[in-house]
């Protein structure tokens, strides 16, 4: 399946020739839109995540992470190929180096829950683990508030303090 | 309130959990629940495998079922032992000796550990002359190495005493049969003596055959006067010997020798308390522990050779003795300490408890002679007996493996398929802890010998219902297995924690933690574990000494004027969640 629908932020191109592979992991178009996820060769991005030009070619997907004030922080991105991730080693997601992007790993939070701008008081929040359980989760469940965590990293002190200051409607 | 979905629920994951859940609330969120496992699936599995509404419902399901994360009040907290010992397991003794064991404590109003361990060190020097073979070219003897710290006044020397009254009696009987035996052979040297005289002048006066005859016959009567292997003061056990004796003693009394005394002078003596420059000398001891050939050459004296020396040490004394052993250094890196079960026996006992009047019940007779049997078949059943000699192939005296000599035997206990699987069971989850930067890598010198003293105790306790010629049953392993977790906690903490006035204070802690007391001043500590006793400084001192071990931080709100004027506080002081007291209370 192709599709030629274009990112409604940014005006790029959401869905590549390649979206397919999000749709077969479940995803509706509706939900991959809206955090606007892509799938595309990695391209000359490749130094921003410190790896060889050969790493051009690869398949990637891309994950955009938002800055509570609604803009594009930066994107984490994830080899679609196993065999990439063997043939580059480290971890299945990387992320831009902290001195580019000026921050390290932040809470994914692609409903920008976090912004205070959209602060609501909220009975309850689910934490879950990766960018693609937030996703699964919000299309099953778009009424509940869901945060993921980055990858399947822990979470640290000061991501445990932008959460508890979200608003708390009752005993939070 | 957060939910948190965790895609595994391994330990690791688990623990994770709770560091989440431990952040979330110390930044104020005030409940953390966890969504039970998703039947082994993340979210976008759900998403993809299971139709909308199926998954949706499995989510809803998910989240009604989550559960509150127990608080993780440990967390940031340095890891802590107990500071309470486990109580002896006296189930893991076979009933004869459990009954006598309870009866004694009760008799002497002393916590069951004394009779207990003393019972232990009593049936190892009994069962001292036979081995255990544990397979992999690895023989141990029977032995153990016992230190008990205890306090004064804890009835020590009578529990003592009537445990090993059995092996007071075998001796006396076996220096009296010696007396017997040497009354005999001196009137038989005597005798002999006056033969040769007889035939030395014959020798002298007579020419020819005549002679020749007499020479034969003098020449006969040298060689039965070969000295006489009837043992001058045969010996089981003794109270007090510097090292030197100690050799001596082995080498006179091959069958073993074993130590019990309820004072601390042996200890002394090992330290090089008769040495002119104070040097510990524990050579022979580390070496008898194993059963390793002991040579010594000394000046102006023929040399002792022992080829299997036997030696057993049941040491019950006062609790800093425990601590003097395991802070010299020179035991510790010579592998005396490794050698030693280390007892810590002063927070089980019953001093300031004890029942006065009535007075308690005695131990009935029957139960002490039932004790002092199986001592007795015990020994008799590890005796070295004779065997037929093996003929050497080319000539000359032939001396077996580990010295055993051919023509005498003692015997050696092999371990049955279980038990043998059980030790390794043990010695496998060990291994990968002694690693470096592992947790028990600092315990390695007595990690080392735990497996092996597992089935030494194991073959002993086999001993008491079993015989040398059966194998080590696997409910003697099992028993084994469960006392040597109780010599392990014992033994951390002994050397984690040598000082006695620190585990009391720990133990104290504990006991506050247990009342729902979470912060304690300096002076609650002088009035606690120091019992008002000297001056604040020592109170400061021992809340450093507690913090830096871990037991105790500084309060966050410690720096806060006193809210109700006056002088300012005193420092107060974060009790540490992981001091938690043992079942031995419950």
């Amino acid at each position: 399946m192709t599709t030629t629908t274009r990112d409604a932020r940014n005006g790029r191109p959401s869905i590549t020739p390649a979206a397919p592979y999000l749709l077969e992991r479940g995803f509706p178009e509706w939900a991959i839109l809206e955090v606007g996820w892509r799938v595309e060769p990695l391209g000359p991005r490749y130094r921003r995540y410190g790896l060889p030009a050969e790493a051009a070619d690869a398949l990637v997907w891309l994950i955009p992470s938002r800055h509570p004030n609604g803009r594009v922080w930066f994107e984490r991105m994830r080899f679609i190929d196993p065999a990439d991730l063997e043939r580059f080693g480290g971890g299945k997601y990387r992320q831009p180096a902290r001195d580019q992007v000026g921050t390290g790993l932040q809470l994914y939070d692609p409903y920008l829950l976090l912004s205070t701008e959209k602060w609501e008081p909220r009975d309850s929040i689910l934490l879950i683990e990766s960018e693609a359980n937030t996703v699964a989760v919000h299309t099953l469940l778009p009424e509940d508030a869901v945060i993921g965590l980055p990858g399947q990293s822990t979470l640290t002190q000061k991501m445990a303090r932008e959460l508890a200051a979200i608003p708390w409607s009752s005993c939070g | 309130m957060v939910f948190l979905w965790i895609d595994r629920h391994d330990k690791a994951s688990e623990q994770n959990a709770q560091r989440i859940a431990e952040r979330l609330r110390d930044e104020g969120v005030q409940e953390v629940r966890q969504l039970p496992s998703a039947m082994g699936m993340d979210a976008n599995d759900l998403l993809a495998k299971l139709d909308y509404e199926g998954a949706r419902q499995a989510i809803l399901d998910m989240f009604d079922q989550a559960k509150p994360i127990e608080t993780g009040a440990d967390e940031g907290w340095p890891l802590m032992l107990n500071p309470t010992p486990p109580a002896f397991p006296l189930h893991a003794l076979p009933d004869e000796v459990a009954a006598f064991v309870k009866a004694l404590s009760t008799q002497f109003q002393t916590a069951p550990d004394l009779a207990a361990l003393a019972a232990l060190g009593v049936l190892c020097t009994a069962a001292m002359n036979a081995s255990v073979d544990c397979g992999n070219w690895d023989e141990e003897t029977l032995a153990l190495y016992i230190l008990v710290g205890s306090p004064s006044g804890d009835r020590k020397s009578s529990v003592l005493k009537k445990v090993a009254a059995p092996l007071y009696a075998i001796q006396e009987e076996l220096r009296e049969e010696a007396r017997t035996q040497q009354v005999a052979a001196e009137s038989r040297r005597q005798v002999l003596n006056t033969r040769k005289s007889d035939l030395e002048r014959k020798v002298a006066r007579e020419e020819g055959e005549d002679r020749l005859a007499s020479q034969a016959e003098l020449d006969e009567l040298l060689a039965e006067m070969q000295p006489s292997d009837v043992a001058t003061d045969p010996r089981l056990f003794t109270n007090d010997a510097t090292p030197e004796a100690l050799v001596d003693l082995m080498h006179a009394n091959p069958e073993g020798i074993g130590v019990f005394a309820a004072e601390s002078a042996v200890v002394q003596n090992l330290f090089g308390h008769y040495s002119d420059k104070g040097n510990p000398n524990l050579n022979a001891v580390c070496e008898a522990y194993t059963g390793d050939f002991i040579t010594v050459d000394r000046r102006g004296k023929p040399p002792l050779i022992i080829p299997r020396p036997r030696l057993g040490i049941t040491l019950f004394a006062q609790e800093d003795v425990l601590a003097t052993v395991v802070g010299n250094e020179k035991a510790r890196t010579q592998g005396l300490v490794g050698r030693f079960v280390l007892i810590d026996a002063s927070p089980a006992s019953y001093v300031g408890d004890r029942q006065i009047d009535p007075p308690p019940p005695k131990t009935p007779r029957y139960l002490h002679e039932a004790w002092e049997k199986v001592v007795r078949r015990i020994r008799a059943s590890c005796a070295t007996k004779p065997t037929e000699p093996k003929k050497p192939e080319s000539g000359g005296p032939f001396v077996g493996f580990a010295g055993k000599e051919v023509g005498v035997e003692s015997p050696s206990l092999s371990l049955s398929h279980n038990s043998k699987g059980l030790l390794t069971t043990l010695e496998v989850a060990v291994e990968p802890r002694l690693r470096d930067g592992a947790d028990l890598e600092f315990f390695r010198d007595w990690m080392s010998r735990h497996h092996g003293r597992v089935a030494r105790l194991a073959s002993t306790l086999h001993l008491v219902e079993g015989s040398p010629e059966e194998k080590v049953s696997e409910q003697a392993m099992r028993w084994a297995l469960e006392i040597g977790e109780y010599f392990l906690q014992h033994a951390l903490l002994a050397v984690t924690t040598p000082d006695p006035l620190a585990r009391r204070a720990n133990a104290w802690l504990a006991d506050r933690l247990r009342e729902g007391v979470t912060e304690v001043s300096q002076r609650d500590i002088h009035v606690g574990p120091l019992g008002g006793h000297g001056k604040s400084d020592g109170a400061a001192r021992l809340c450093e000494q507690l913090v830096s071990a871990g037991a105790l931080r500084a309060a966050l709100d410690d720096e806060r004027p006193n809210p109700k004027g006056g002088r300012p506080r005193g420092p107060r002081y974060e009790i540490n969640p992981r001091l938690r007291r043992s079942d031995r209370d419950a």
